[in-house]
Parts: structure tokens; sequence; C-alpha cells
């Protein structure tokens, strides 16, 4: 009896010894809310064509074409600048690629666009079999295959024009279809 | 000492206890040490905390709630291409995917903890997030399971954890909502 009383206090003594919070780990929490509006998106990039000329600014949304100094007979043009002479007039050439991808929607394929920034009603510009004017974006094409596409640019040069420089810039609109 | 015993048996054979005062008053210390040892840890065990908050990292995103334990990170309208992140985040857009990424300062104070030098520090999702990977620091979190954030962590002085949130392409445009729980355990 007497043992058994001794045990149970000591059972009671130790139970107490560890319930007691030093054996419980001691802890803090806290919350961190995270909150995004997911829009989708588009991007467009013009890269040089391995068989086209180098452009200024590959890789970017903002590419430049310089031709350099040409003339319609003799003359040299840049690498991988293809010139045409016809009977009245004479088109330099290349190809460029346009790529395009897109995010957070599902779209099959893209519109793309084109419009010159600069009216020019001496010149033709052509972007693949698209003519391109200021007067409106002319579609370029309405089920393109996102990813990178090569499309020709070419600019035509009646013998009538004058000598000097061709300074116009080619917007380009791809929307996701 | 047994013959007293035996004198005083109960019919019913319970003994009366009639031990010796010597073995009475060792008992009674014995007993007495125990439940005294348990009430002084029972006492110093009650002034033991940690405090966790969180605060805007100087690189990072301004944080509602900083310095609090309950903080809030709006990335508002964002986009893979093209569009603007707020101040202090960080947008990288790969071949599938995008991440927005922002520091943000963790602070654990400890009281009453003499003996722990570090701490545990878990988070973990409240909803599921599958859609996307949530990170802090290195500890990709899901809502399955607390993941480690850092084993030995430094009281005392603000830790900069990276927090990052990568969006496939594929996932559809809308609302991004979720809680990160952070439990830290002094170790």
């Amino acid at each position: 009896m007497k043992l058994k009383l001794v045990a149970g206090l000591t059972i009671l003594g130790l139970a107490t010894l560890v319930s007691s919070p030093v054996f419980a780990a001691t802890t803090a929490s806290g919350t961190v809310a995270v909150t995004a509006t997911v829009a989708s998106s588009v991007s467009l990039t013009f890269v040089s064509d391995p068989a086209g000329i180098t452009l200024g600014g590959t890789g970017t949304s903002a590419a430049t074409v310089a031709f350099g100094n040409v003339q319609a007979f003799g003359g040299v043009v840049p690498a991988n600048v293809t010139k045409t002479v016809a009977a009245a007039n004479w088109t330099l050439s290349t190809p460029f690629d346009v790529v395009v991808a897109v995010a957070n929607q599902v779209s099959p394929t893209y519109t793309l666009t084109a419009q010159l920034a600069i009216a020019d009603a001496v010149d033709t510009w052509k972007v693949g079999a698209s003519t391109i004017t200021s007067a409106a974006a002319a579609t370029v094409t309405a089920a393109g295959a996102y990813g990178s596409t090569s499309y020709t640019l070419a600019l035509t040069i009646p013998f009538a024009k004058a000598a000097g420089a061709i300074t116009n810039t080619i917007n380009f609109v791809a929307t996701a279809n | 000492m047994k013959e007293q015993l035996r004198q005083n048996t109960i019919g019913h054979d319970a003994t009366v206890l009639l031990s010796s005062s010597h073995q009475m008053l060792k008992h009674f210390w014995i007993i007495a040490m125990l439940l005294t040892l348990a009430l002084l840890f029972v006492e110093s065990a009650s002034a033991a905390s940690l405090t966790l908050t969180f605060s805007s990292d100087a690189s990072g995103i301004s944080l509602g709630g900083s310095g609090t334990s309950a903080a809030t990170i709006n990335f508002a309208s964002v986009h893979a291409y093209g569009g603007a992140v707020p101040a202090g985040v960080t947008k990288s857009v790969g071949a599938t995917n995008w991440t927005l990424s922002a520091p943000i300062d963790v602070l654990v104070t400890k009281a009453g903890l003499g003996t722990s030098v570090n701490y545990t520090m878990t988070a973990q999702l409240q909803s599921s997030g599958l859609t996307y990977t949530w990170k802090l620091g290195s500890a990709t979190l899901t809502s399955a399971f607390p993941a480690m954030v850092t084993a030995a962590g430094v009281y005392g002085s603000k830790t900069a954890y990276t927090f990052s949130l990568t969006i496939p392409f594929s996932a559809a445009a809308g609302t991004v909502n979720n809680t990160l729980d952070i439990l830290v355990t002094a170790n």
C-alpha cells in the first residue's frame, strides 16, 4: 500500500513534469496572402533570317533594315539581298523572320497586319504577298502559326524616281485569334 | 516494526500504513521534490515565446501588413509579355512559363528560450496551387504538407527570402489567390 502510494505520487509528479509546456515545441505562425491578376499577352519580335539581310535589333520588336547605297544598274547589295531589275523599275527583297508567341490564352493562330508609318506614293512596299501602304493596315496573314515565320520584304523603286534616301517604318500588329 | 504491522491488520486484509517515521519522511521529500521540479518547469516554460513578423524588403515589393505576422503581396495586373510589374518585382519569361519574384523579410525573435540557438521555418499553401509553382527561398510550396524553408534560422535579424510565383503560358488568364501559412519552431 505504501509502495503503491509512493509509486502513484511519483507517476503523478512525472506526468506533471512531462506534460509541462517546456516539452512542447515553442512556435509562432504567420501568413502571407498573395494576389495577382494574370492577363493574356502576345509577343512579337523580328529575327534575322539565315537567308536574309542582317537586321538591326534582331530579336526585338524594333528591327531595322539598312540596304545601304544601292542602284538599279551595277553596284552591290548587302549580303542576302536580292536585286531584280525590270523594265520600268527595280526591286530589293530579303526575307526576315517574324516570331509571335501567346501566353495565358487559348489561341490557335494569330492575325498579322502591317502599315507604313509614312505615306509613299512612289515606291511599292510589300511584306509577303501583301502590299503595304499608310492608308490602312494590310493583313499579312490571318492564320499565322505561333513561333517563327519567314516573310519577304520587297521594296520596288521606279526608274522614274529621283535618286535620294528612302526612309520609312512598317508598323506590325499581331493579334491572337 | 513487522510485529506492529501484523497487529494492525484488519479483517479484510487491508493493511494500515504504519511505516516508520523515517521512511515516511524520505518518501515525502522525494514526492515533494518531483512536484516542485514539475512546478518549476511549468513556470519557466510559460515565459518561453517566439514572435514572427514579415516586413517589406528594401529591394522587394511593398508588403501590406508589413511589420505584422499577416502580410499581403499584391502583384496587381500582370502579363507575360509587355505591361509593367510593381516596384521591387522581377519578371522572368521562359520558354513555357514566366515568373514573378520579390524578396520579403522575415524576423523571428525569442524570449525565455536561452538554450535555443536557431529556428526551423516551414511554409504551406492554404489552397492547392497546382497550376502555378510557388516558392519561398528554395522551397517549393504545396498545400499537401509544410515545406522546410530553413532548419537553422537566425533569431533577431531580418532574413530576406525570395518569394516567387511561376505561371505557365498554358494557364488561363484570371485572378490568382493563395495564402502561405508560415510556422517557426524553436530548435
